[in-house]
């Protein structure tokens, strides 16, 4: 049993005292990130999620600081913070409870509306933890508070979070991930509510407050008392600091993502690996979260937190070529930080509790949430100005832009001048009238390559030309976009519902059904004809600028078909082995690693499926010569054979036997692309961390992108066999490629397998192929004109597969289109360093008035004469 | 017996001391405890169960069953059909893969896994070698079509947040039970006047 206001406390009470606390922690995980998944059930439309969203910071605002401020003034014989604490959690297990099981929107709305209310009721759980804490102990109880938010926050992200869509069935009867996370969640806070109702017991603490008249003059009076206003500096510190440390999750999230290229998986990735080292690091700081001196371990940390961040910010903007850090990196800086963050909290929360005697915890407490309230609004959305701003002083402008590959590397200076010294005109609507002149200053150019790096000279190039014209149109097709999708959900579910009517023979249902959806398609086409004819003019548009800058830059832009260097047929062999089991995707490219190096000549290799058994599939670049090849099919069968011994021992069941030997053509292609494919720059960090996996024999590979590209080129009856290589230091790809054969090709030519590959094209690229492979001095001769197309259609693929690892195959104009204004992010951090620097100010503040005496640790004299 | 603030044990003590009591309701939560176990553990049994004393293989995604609420369910064969079926993300829709696995005996077994998903099945048919997407598989070699997939997450999540849960419960409630008739010392606390 636990009872407030001790002076000293087992330790096992501060174990039971914080899980309240930290059951809410995962309830706050589970509303704020699985519930956005549970409006996007009923609602497509980001304007209207983003409204559901944006309800709890309107109720934070009344209900926490009403209940706080009121759990002052009251006495019942339950106490004066349990009776919020437990009504409050009713609430909350009812909303979750209800809320997998909404049937509308709506409801769902109004489930969500009472967990926050009931969570703003039950503010006084943090009073009545520090009531229970005496003020000597509640570094280690933070700590513990930490360490089990964290948990439960590690736990929902990496194992939780990802089960929404799941069903199982579950005592018989069928449940949904989305409920085993809700009610997860509610079930925990049921039991920590019984610890709340039998175990805690508020001793009465004799408050003059109780009974005390309300009024909003004196509400206003008691929030702001001399004794509590000085406090409010350090809340108001902590509060910018806070942000600082956390970036806004806003905004990190579009930094990681739309910034930085990241997927959500990624981002999650990196939450849960900072979370379970933070799991470690905070248990052994709790250890001393009692023994620092807190106010100057406050100053030092908000200090330290201030030039790591500084840091960071100049090793991405300065260090980092494409101002992308690795994941890595992320995690490694992230973590650092996040050690700094959780001793700030460490020291912070009993620091501040110091000085507030018990009487008025709830007092503060409401007069806490409403300053941190005010300071979040403050800042978050000072940052949006601030890139806002900062993005239309320094980032490339919106408007029509058109990127460009030149013949010959060049620098801004000498292509601005290039293109302003010609006459630009803005595109407008077709039958406007006279042409309007566009000033020199509204073209503008960036080197531009697809990994990011911020070059001072290249060959492709972004040309913007700034209109504030198609700004707007672009405006107006978000907002039609925005009145269009709820039309189409609503269309969507009547449609479904009609096809079900339909199948239980409820035809007057369904024909009801369809009716009600026909209005709903009408209205949504209607704005559908709109966006089109938005999207038609934008395209236009571009268009036109592209016409004008290939006019401008005429002859010093490449040529299509120029980046194809070499396309050429060779003959191959594919030889088959066959293994005692399967190989994984792993073991696979370990010995295809290890073949590339001894045999050069190889091209890949692959797991095959027998009759019976598995197998594997080694192919090489063969000669005309018999005797060459019969040396080389037993030098690629020792390799093969020492691969598997090496790297996948697990294969064998005896002797590894080669099944057979065939005959087949390669195709052979070297295109130039935009990027260095390999042998890029690599930072400090990675260099560290890869000299670090170099031990284990898990430092990446340099190659990894281009094995990337070869794995995604690899179609099962297509393209079976792949290698891609990049010269080091040079701008080239070179692909080998054998295609799956069929009894119908030619031994000349590469196989055609199936007819969905071979897309009839004939341009540029088409006759560059026609011409290359025609006059192949080493490959045989071409005989089809199957070949001919399965090549160009290979091409096409190489060039979707190289840029989804970043890598842009070169051709004259790379793409045309309207391009929004484009936000730096990361520009962010100048905002919050200067909000950190305040947030230290702000504590030398509170410094000079503790020393002058307007201050003082009520809260530590109060518990000492207890 | 209910909670008192008990000042006989010490008539003069300056310090009384205080009974929590609330036998009855305590032993009430330790029985709820002690039931989420008990519920959670036989739920957890039927997998443990498989994973320890069943037999390990590989098995193979061969095709997905999509089921609507009032429609007959469709089979899927390939990835492309799957696809075409999940561009829709209807949430009503629930993709059951189902996995070819060969027994100790050489009989070939094919079997749902437990778990389904809503918006697209939980494995694509093949994978990126166009080989069938495999995964690890326990079954019981007198009945194979009792099987288990334990690294679906969602086996063993229900059962773990109620075993935990239960524990969490009951290990509140023995302590608080424990000290239900135990007298604890009731600290001074002088009137505080909050505007001094």
């Amino acid at each position: 049993m636990i009872i407030t206001c001790r002076k000293k406390i087992p330790l096992r009470w501060i174990g039971f005292s914080v899980l309240p606390g930290a059951s809410v922690s995962l309830n706050t995980a589970v509303v704020g990130a699985a519930f956005v998944f549970s409006v996007k059930k009923f609602v497509e439309n980001p304007a209207g999620v983003a409204f559901v969203l944006s309800l709890p910071g309107f109720l934070a605002i009344i209900f926490a600081p009403l209940s706080s401020f009121l759990s002052d003034r009251i006495w019942t014989r339950f106490g004066r913070r349990k009776p919020f604490v437990i009504s409050g959690g009713i609430g909350m297990i009812i909303a979750l409870t209800a809320m997998p099981l909404a049937p509308n929107f709506w409801l769902l709305v109004a489930a969500y509306v009472l967990y926050h209310i009931s969570d703003g009721l039950s503010a006084p759980r943090d009073p009545l933890q520090q009531e229970i804490v005496p003020p000597s102990e509640r570094g280690r109880a933070t700590g513990t508070l930490t360490w089990c938010q964290n948990l439960a926050i590690v736990v929902f992200y990496s194992v939780m979070l990802g089960r929404f869509d799941d069903v199982r069935f579950f005592a018989g009867f069928p449940l949904h991930g989305e409920s085993v996370i809700y009610w997860s969640a509610a079930l925990l806070l049921i039991v920590t509510l019984l610890l709340v109702i039998l175990g805690i017991k508020e001793i009465d603490p004799k408050s003059s407050l109780v009974g005390q008249r309300l009024s909003p003059r004196g509400i206003v009076r008691s929030l702001f008392d001399r004794e509590l206003r000085p406090v409010y500096l350090l809340v108001l510190s902590h509060g910018l600091l806070n942000f600082f440390v956390g970036f806004g999750p806003f905004l990190t999230t579009l930094l990681y993502t739309d910034q930085w290229n990241y997927s959500k998986q990624e981002m999650g990735t990196n939450v849960a690996i900072g979370g379970v080292v933070n799991l470690f690091i905070i248990g052994l700081l709790t250890f001393f979260a009692d023994k620092l001196p807190r106010m100057r371990a406050l100053r030092v940390l908000i200090a330290l937190s201030l030039l790591w961040n500084a840091f960071y910010f100049c090793y991405v903007n300065l260090i980092l070529p494409d101002k992308r850090p690795s994941l890595v990196e992320i995690i490694i800086f992230g973590e650092v930080l996040s050690i700094i963050s959780i001793l700030v909290g460490l020291v912070y929360m009993p620091l501040i509790y110091d000085y507030v005697r018990r009487n008025k915890m709830g007092t503060f407490a409401a007069g806490m949430q409403i300053t941190t309230r005010g300071t979040q609004l403050f800042t978050l959305n000072g940052i949006g100005v601030f890139v806002w701003a900062y993005a239309a002083l320094f980032q490339p402008p919106a408007g029509e832009s058109t990127r460009v590959v030149l013949r010959e590397n060049t620098d801004r200076t000498a292509l601005l001048q290039t293109l302003r010294q010609n006459t630009w005109q803005y595109p407008r609507d077709e039958g406007s009238a006279a042409p309007i002149s566009a000033p020199p200053s509204a073209i503008s150019a960036e080197v531009w390559q697809a990994d990011g790096i911020a070059a001072k000279q290249g060959r492709a190039w972004e040309i913007r030309l700034r209109d504030k014209n198609s700004e707007k149109l672009a405006a107006e097709k978000i907002r039609l976009e925005k009145l269009r999708s709820p039309l189409l959900v609503s269309e969507k579910r009547l449609l479904d519902s009609a096809l079900v009517a339909d199948a239980r023979g409820e035809g007057k249902a369904a024909a009801e059904a369809r009716e009600a959806a026909q209005p709903l398609h009408v209205e949504a086409g209607k704005f559908g004809a709109q966006i089109e004819t938005i999207d038609r003019e934008l395209a236009r548009r571009a268009e036109n600028l592209r016409a004008q800058i290939t006019t401008a830059l005429g002859a010093r832009l490449l040529s299509d078909g120029e980046q194809i260097s070499k396309a050429a047929l060779a003959p191959a062999l594919i030889i088959e082995f066959s293994t005692a089991q399967r190989a994984n995707t792993r073991s696979v490219e370990r010995m295809l690693d290890q073949l590339h190096r001894s045999i050069p000549q190889s091209i890949d290799m692959r797991v095959l499926k027998r009759d019976a058994g598995y197998g594997l599939a080694v192919s090489v670049l063969a000669s005309r010569d018999s005797a060459e090849n019969t040396a080389l099919i037993e030098r690629v069968s020792a390799a093969v054979t020492h691969a598997v011994e090496k790297r996948a021992p697990e294969l064998r069941g005896g002797p590894l036997t080669r099944l057979s030997v065939r005959e087949t053509t390669a195709l052979q292609l070297q295109l130039e692309v935009v990027e260095q494919p390999t042998g890029g720059y690599l930072s400090p960090v990675t260099r560290a961390v890869n000299a670090i996996l170099g031990w284990f024999d898990h430092a990446p590979s340099p190659t990894r992108n281009l094995d990337a590209i070869a794995r995604s080129l690899r179609v099962p009856g297509q393209t079976t066999d792949v290698r891609v290589n990049a010269p080091a230091g040079e701008h080239t790809l070179s692909v080998v490629a054998i295609f799956a054969e069929s009894s119908t090709s030619a031994p000349t030519a590469i196989p055609a397998a199936s007819a969905d590959d071979i897309v009839p094209r004939d341009d540029a690229i088409t006759a560059r192929l026609r011409q290359l492979l025609g006059t192949s001095p080493t490959g045989p001769a071409v005989d089809a004109p199957a070949t001919l197309r399965r090549a160009r259609s290979f091409y096409d693929r190489i060039e979707s597969a190289a840029a989804a690892q970043r890598i842009t195959v070169a051709r004259s104009v790379l793409a045309t289109g309207y391009a929004p204004l484009k936000y730096d992010y990361m520009s962010g951090y100048i905002w919050v360093l200067g909000l950190g620097v305040v947030g230290l100010w702000l504590t030398y503040v509170f410094g000079g008035i503790e020393k002058r005496g307007g201050v003082s640790k009520r809260g530590v004299e109060e518990a000492a004469a207890s | 017996m209910n909670a008192s603030t008990d000042d006989s044990l010490s008539p003069r003590s300056p310090t009384p001391a205080y009974v929590p009591g609330y036998v009855g309701a305590k032993r009430l939560m330790l029985a709820f405890g002690l039931g989420l176990v008990a519920f959670g553990a036989i739920q957890l049994w039927s997998p443990l169960r498989l994973t320890w004393f069943g037999v390990h293989t590989t098995a193979e995604a061969v095709s997905v069953i999509k089921e609507k609420p009032g429609l007959p369910a469709l089979t899927l064969n390939t990835d492309a059909q799957v696809l075409a079926q999940t561009a829709l993300a209807d949430r009503n829709v629930v993709f059951w893969n189902l996995f070819k696995f060969q027994t100790q005996d050489g009989k070939t077994v094919i079997v749902r896994a437990g778990t389904g998903s809503q918006m697209k099945p939980l494995y694509s048919l093949s994978s990126w070698d166009g080989l069938p997407t495999s995964d690890s598989v326990w079954y019981d070699p007198r009945e194979p079509e009792r099987a288990i997939f334990p690294l679906i997450v969602s086996t063993w999540l229900a059962p773990a947040v109620v075993l935990f849960a239960g524990a969490l419960c009951t290990i509140i409630a023995a302590y608080l039970l424990y000290w239900a008739r135990k007298p604890i010392e009731v600290p001074h606390v002088a009137a505080l006047d909050a505007n001094s």
